[in-house]
């Protein structure tokens, strides 16, 4: 009766996110940049997608298990969160084309008779193309994770489970080393330009999503008995993680400041309170410190505290760097003629509605993996091979 | 070949605004309807004044045409692509309204039009039917100053190619190694 119960509330979750997302989409209106709030929205659950996976091979590739075995419980639920994280990133992104179908264009044309097209000289085609790739392989992975648990042959074939893990792992780094790259080949936005956006972004991802996954995780910590390895370990990832984004952030602003043309975003950037607050204090600093502390005291409540504020800054902190460099876009990129005035972009109500529309249906997909599929020790595929 | 280009004279430009509402009038059926993106009229002409030098300015700005198109380089549709005569073209049956072109464009010459939810810019579908005709376009025709001129770069006798023989000319953003074809004349 709960599990119905449960059922029934994330299914009129996920049709409430549809709807309320098709309202933004049906209502939506031009904003006075080209990417408004859905791109740094997509950016932001891409890089946690990716950013979950990667923290997922220390498992599934590197063979770290816990020092009692306790990341066997949970890899699965680690493998779901990564799959499930790319969906709002895929809605978001689609909703904000001329239509979501026209998606197909990147690789059929249908003019003149049916024909393929592979532009590969646009991040974009190899961002729908990696996207393929990543989920279709975090799938062959589930399944695979998800099936050994009734074939013992299966959980025997080692070679292939490390075969399809680092095929994950490749597919994942490249991945969102060309969403960095998406921006940082535009020549025309200089404080995106260059290779740094490719390390920014995996730095990011991987102290995004080892906090995304933890804040999932640990709705099953108690129950599944790893509370302290939970804890311990994506403590330990963000006290990595951390110091490591600090670094190249940091250098980000240095280079930008030694180029006019960059240093007019980035003083945007360093001169709201939102730098300060969100991507200093609550993405490095405090979170490092609550990692740090949690990681000795093996306290799972202070870990999630960490994980949440890298959750809320890392958003805010893709949205400034996404954002800010196209409002003073114009104004530097074409030499001295300043006399264009910034423009001030505030995100349209429709965006909004797509955006919130979307992360709600994520949360009801997340609540659906779990209630449908065995991803928890001890459940077993019984119907259709891979649904509980 | 043929490398069909734009000039414009700076120096003899009077700032009436002709070129601007033409290309509105012809382009965008006069609409008033406005364009987000810079905060000024439905027309592909964008006007920037230079008010920090030491007297005011002005630049009349819009697609450059470019030989090296970033736009074209970044479109993963292939929808933004160059004709056979050397124009930035845009096919709005494959484009996917990503924006990834008005990103690239360092002239910031492409506006979002948000009836068609895709980017639009010079040369409108107006002009480009005139063109087809063996006309100019609407923002030459109707310059009172004879500031503005188009044609064939690769004819020695059109009147571009005349008029370019015989004066000052920059390329905005040359070093960009976009190969503008958007020629602003400084002087004689």
């Amino acid at each position: 009766m709960r599990r119905r119960l449960a059922l029934a509330s994330a299914a009129a979750l996920l049709i409430a996110g549809a709807v309320l997302a098709w309202m933004g989409y049906a209502g939506r209106s031009a904003e006075e940049i080209p990417w408004g709030l859905l791109v740094p929205g997509y950016v932001f659950f891409a890089l946690m997608a990716t950013g979950s996976s990667i923290v997922n091979s220390i498992y599934t590739v590197f063979g770290y298990r816990g020092p009692n075995g306790e990341y066997e419980k949970i890899i699965k639920l680690g493998v779901w969160f990564s799959l499930i994280t790319i969906v709002p990133a895929w809605i978001m992104i689609l909703l904000d084309l001329r239509s979501p179908l026209s998606a197909i264009n990147i690789f059929i044309h249908t003019q003149g008779g049916l024909s393929l097209f592979f532009q590969y000289r646009s991040g974009i085609t190899w961002m729908a193309t990696l996207y393929a790739l990543f989920a279709l392989t975090l799938l062959v992975e589930l399944v695979y994770f998800i099936r050994s648990e009734a074939s013992e042959r299966l959980r025997s074939m080692k070679s292939a489970e490390l075969a399809i893990a680092l095929a994950v792992l490749v597919v994942t780094v490249v991945l969102h080393s060309n969403l960095g790259q998406v921006f940082g080949n535009v020549a025309a936005v200089p404080a995106w330009y260059g290779p740094h956006m490719a390390l920014y972004f995996i730095a990011s991802a991987i102290a995004i999503g080892a906090a995304g996954q933890a804040l999932f995780i640990s709705a099953f910590a108690g129950g599944l008995g790893v509370r302290e390895f939970a804890a311990g370990y994506y403590s330990r990832i963000l006290m990595i993680g951390l110091p490591v984004l600090a670094f190249i952030k940091g250098w980000m602003a240095i280079s930008a400041w030694y180029n006019p043309a960059s240093w007019e975003a980035y003083s945007l950037i360093l001169s709201s309170p939102n730098f300060y607050i969100f991507e200093i204090g609550l993405l490095l600093l405090v979170p490092f410190l609550l990692a740090t502390f949690a990681y000795y005291k093996r306290s799972l409540a202070t870990a999630l505290l960490a994980a949440a504020l890298v959750v809320v800054a890392g958003f805010v902190d893709k949205y400034d760097l996404i954002i800010e460099p196209q409002t003073a876009h114009i104004s530097y990129s074409l030499g001295g003629w300043a006399g264009v005035g910034s423009i001030h972009y505030a995100p349209a109500p429709s965006q909004m509605e797509i955006a919130i529309g979307s992360v709600l249906a994520y949360a009801a997909l997340l609540a659906l993996g779990v209630l449908l599929l065995p991803l928890k020790p001890g459940e077993r595929p019984r119907t259709l091979y891979i649904f509980k | 070949m043929t490398r069909l280009a734009f000039l414009w004279d700076q120096s003899r430009c009077i700032s009436c605004g002709a070129c601007i509402a033409a290309c509105n009038a012809a382009n965008y059926g006069s609409s008033t309807a406005p364009n987000v993106s810079w905060n000024w009229l439905r027309t592909n002409i964008r006007r920037i004044e230079l008010s920090n030098g030491p007297r005011p300015m002005l630049y009349l700005l819009q697609c450059q045409h470019c030989e090296n198109p970033p736009c074209v380089a970044v479109c993963p549709t292939g929808a933004s692509y160059r004709d056979r005569d050397g124009l930035v073209k845009i096919n709005y049956d494959l484009c996917i309204g990503c924006r990834y072109c008005m990103v690239a464009c360092p002239y910031d010459a492409r506006w979002f039009n948000e009836s068609m939810w895709a980017p639009v810019k010079c040369m409108g579908e107006e002009c480009q039917a005139r063109i087809a005709k063996g006309e100019q376009p609407v923002c030459v025709v109707v310059c009172p100053a004879g500031a503005r001129d188009f044609g064939d770069l690769d004819d020695p006798s059109s009147s571009i190619s005349r008029r370019l023989a015989e004066s000052r000319y920059v390329k905005l953003l040359d070093n960009m190694g976009t190969r503008p074809k958007y020629f602003v004349v400084v002087g004689p």
